[in-house]
């Protein structure tokens, strides 16, 4: 619990502080994500409840395909504009 | 001795996340988000939760943080392009104080105490409750509980397939539009990025 907690508030400070860095910012939701389905889990360890960890899964599946996208969208982006920077 | 074990892979996990949003170079910010998913899978796996952890290790490792660092190593970026220094690093400073202030208010105001310690939910309660309806005098504590659920050991847990068994049972019954749906979304992010690709390949 306080695990997940902490992890998802490193997340949003690593969101709000790296503003310019869009792959940083990319990786903090990656590791928001991760705290959340952190959360999921110890919570359904302690309820002994297999519907978090099957949620988990629905989880892992959703943060993958953003990572596809959000990646994607960097490349297409860097193609266009010949940096990543987010300053203009 | 078990708890000394989780304790380490959690400060592991805080301390590869707090240098994951410090590092000045991504190549390093990926390979610390490595080891945070590496220590948060351990503590899966030494938690019980066993299979959720090894696919932690599959998918999040093996696959999105390899994604992550072939796109970092393809582009060629500019340390001074995406570093903020001095004013412009500054100038985020008060948000996020507030927005971390603000998570612990509602983290500690909106949370209940007994919850906020993940060993010490009252399912002792709970159990003794059921042993008066069912006639058994169960006087089961968490951490009984705790034991019958998880094992002993860390490699018990994803050798017995009970969990693999119930996650697939609920995978595919009462869960199945919602795999379908997530289905649908992993297509959906396939197709995005070769779209995007293809669009500006034709352009030139």
């Amino acid at each position: 619990m306080t695990l997940s907690l902490v992890l998802f508030l490193i997340g949003i400070l690593g969101f709000i502080l790296n503003r310019k860095n869009i792959i940083l910012m990319i990786i903090s939701i990656e590791i928001m994500l991760l705290a959340v389905t952190l959360l999921a889990l110890v919570s359904s360890y302690q309820f002994d409840d297999i519907m978090g960890q099957t949620y988990a899964v629905y989880i892992i599946a959703i943060a993958g395909a953003e990572s596809a996208i959000g990646l994607g969208i960097l490349v297409a982006y860097y193609r266009l504009r010949g940096n990543i920077s987010l300053r203009s | 001795m078990n708890t000394f074990l989780l304790d380490l892979l959690a400060f592991g996990a805080v301390l590869s996340g707090v240098l994951v949003i410090t590092s000045k170079n991504p190549v390093i910010s990926v390979l610390f988000l490595i080891s945070v998913f590496v220590n948060a899978a351990g503590y899966l796996l030494l938690l019980g939760v066993g299979f959720v952890g090894i696919s932690y290790l599959i998918v999040y490792v093996g696959a999105i943080a390899i994604l992550f660092l072939f796109v970092v190593m393809m582009l060629n970026i500019q340390l001074t392009e995406i570093v903020s220094v001095g004013r412009e690093y500054t100038k985020n400073l008060p948000l996020g104080f507030i927005v971390g202030s603000l998570f612990f208010f509602e983290v500690l105001s909106v949370l209940p105490a007994s919850y906020s310690d993940a060993g010490e939910l009252p399912l002792g309660l709970f159990n003794y409750i059921n042993g008066l309806f069912l006639g058994v005098n169960s006087s089961f504590t968490s951490s009984d509980v705790h034991m019958t659920f998880s094992g002993p050991g860390a490699d018990d847990s994803f050798t017995g397939f009970l969990q693999i068994e119930a996650i697939g049972q609920g995978l595919y019954t009462y869960g199945s539009l919602w795999l379908l749906l997530g289905s649908i979304i992993l297509l959906l992010a396939m197709l995005g990025p070769i779209t995007l690709c293809m669009r500006s390949a034709s352009d030139k």
